[in-house]
């Protein structure tokens, strides 16, 4: 206990835990879109397109000295386009959705290593593959969390300003056109929206681990919920309880903070969906 | 018989550049109940996508009360076809009706009559007493009075319905047609696509048949469907 204390004392320590309430609050409500309107494989594949926007900031960085290409602006710029190109190509009859997203997902990737690759490394040291791919919160200083904090706000401030209509053009997409709702623009905002979260996510689980936060939270309050908000709010308490849950926990065992996050979580909503299962049973009988 | 709400004047449209409907001319006057029948793949929601200006018309012009039918369509309330939504969506059903609202606003919440007029729609439908279930909790019955409601609840003058008995049982059926004969008769126009005009034939005032053009038109359904013809 009184280790635990002691770490909690450490800014970095703090930074983290800041960092994964502020993540989880995007992913409850953003991650609720994603689970209603079946964009997981979307919000899969603009994710691992970041990790190209990654190795492009690296490298502009140690090759041509652009030192405002960070990371996080690479990957939110590789992010943003992949939205773009998930939208634009939806529009054109002979592309498929899962195709365009398995493209992307790939290319993205290959994308970081190729420019990892030719880097200039005496430059800058990168950050590992394994904490690009999988996490370090420990790397998140203080003003990576002023950019998430303000990130977020203006995240909840754009959905909330088209909720109505966000509700309307994923229940029913053609009710939304006859009223009038401008569906492409509103989707290509919905796809920007979770191209911006993943950025934001990528910081505390890593980039692979993104779609466990993003979708499992919400489909838990998607659960016990009857309407859109009420998911969004469970969700977001399921992501922000669990999610410190998760990272006590790792303090406790000595366990990288993101892997054990998305585990606590999905052990959780196993555990939901099989005493869901017992109960309904029992009714039934 | 007024004027014509809906007019389609030598339409062919389709998808891709294949035309579903070749050639169509079809006038909907004020007050009328008109029956839409045909075959499967026949053209009968494809002429329903280019009223409501889903889809652009290859050829031909099409207005809805005198105005393009992207200005026009909000004059009408629609009922897609059973499961085009995704039942499993956590929404309620008052708040399914909700969105029928033209006054909706993004950051203004509904007035006092945006409310009253959901509770209205909702009333006139039957389907009060589910207002605060959620729509997957809903019976087929239920779903279709529900969808009805966010159809009226902006009081449009046209009411266009993809076969909004399909998949109903015949009370379930008889309740959708109870709610669509009390429209008809506060003058609300009605276009509505069936495959079983069984218990409104005497109701309906016109009929068409649509396979791939308008084929026929007839004023006296019941003698059609008594008769054993197009349906």
């Amino acid at each position: 206990m009184t280790d635990i204390i002691a770490y909690l004392s450490i800014p970095l320590i703090q930074n983290m835990f800041m960092a994964t309430v502020l993540a989880c609050v995007l992913c409850g409500v953003i991650g609720t879109y994603v689970v209603v309107n079946r964009m997981v494989a979307v919000t899969g594949g603009i994710a691992h397109t970041t990790f190209g926007g990654v190795g492009f900031a690296y490298y502009l960085m140690s090759v041509y000295a652009v030192s405002w290409m960070t990371p996080m602006i690479g990957a939110l710029i590789f992010s943003a386009v992949a939205a773009v190109i998930m939208v634009v190509c939806k529009r054109i009859d002979e592309l498929r959705e899962d195709t365009v997203i398995g493209s992307l997902w790939a290319v993205g990737m290959a994308l970081g290593v190729v420019f990892m690759c030719y880097m200039d490394r005496s430059v800058i040291v990168p950050s590992s593959y394994e904490s690009i791919l999988f996490g370090n919160m420990l790397l998140i200083d203080s003003g990576k969390l002023c950019i998430m904090a303000a990130v977020t706000a203006v995240i909840l401030a754009v959905t909330a300003f088209f909720y109505r209509d966000l509700r309307i053009m994923t229940f029913d997409v053609t009710h939304a056109k006859v009223s009038g709702i401008n569906v492409v623009s509103l989707d290509l905002i919905l796809h920007i929206l979770i191209a911006v979260t993943c950025v934001m996510v990528a910081n505390v689980v890593g980039i692979v681990m993104i779609m466990a936060l993003m979708t499992i939270p919400a489909a838990m309050g998607n659960l016990f919920s009857k309407d859109l908000k009420g998911t969004m709010l469970l969700g977001t308490f399921f992501a922000v309880v669990l999610s410190v849950l998760g990272l006590f926990l790792s303090i406790g065992i000595n366990t990288p903070p993101g892997a054990t996050v998305v585990l606590v979580i999905g052990a959780v909503f196993i555990v939901m969906l099989v005493l869901r299962k017992i109960v309904s049973s029992g009714h039934a009988e | 018989m007024s004027g014509d709400l809906v007019t389609l004047d030598g339409v062919t449209a389709g998808y891709g550049g294949n035309a579903i409907l070749r050639n169509v001319d079809l006038h909907l006057h004020e007050g009328d109940f008109m029956a839409i029948v045909g075959p499967n793949g026949g053209g009968k929601t494809t002429l329903f996508r280019t009223i409501l200006g889903l889809i652009e018309p290859m050829e031909g012009e099409v207005s809805v009360t005198g105005l393009s039918p992207s200005k026009g369509c909000v004059n009408i309330g629609y009922v897609p076809q059973f499961g085009s939504f995704d039942r499993k969506y956590p929404v309620l059903a008052e708040e399914v009706v909700a969105m029928g609202l033209r006054t909706r606003q993004s950051l203004n919440p509904f007035s006092g009559r945006d409310r009253d007029s959901v509770r209205k729609a909702m009333e006139y439908t039957g389907s009060l007493e589910f207002a605060r279930k959620r729509i997957g909790e809903l019976s087929g019955g239920q779903l279709q009075r529900t969808l009805l409601a966010r159809a009226l609840v902006s009081r449009p003058r046209i009411l266009l319905l993809d076969e909004p008995t399909a998949s109903l049982d015949p009370e379930m059926r008889s309740g959708v047609y109870d709610i669509l004969r009390d429209a008809s008769s506060d003058g609300i126009t009605i276009m509505m696509i069936t495959h079983d005009l069984k218990g409104i034939e005497d109701d309906v005032d016109r009929m068409v048949r649509v396979d791939r053009t308008i084929y026929e038109v007839t004023e006296d359904p019941h003698g059609m469907v008594c008769g054993g013809g197009v349906l």
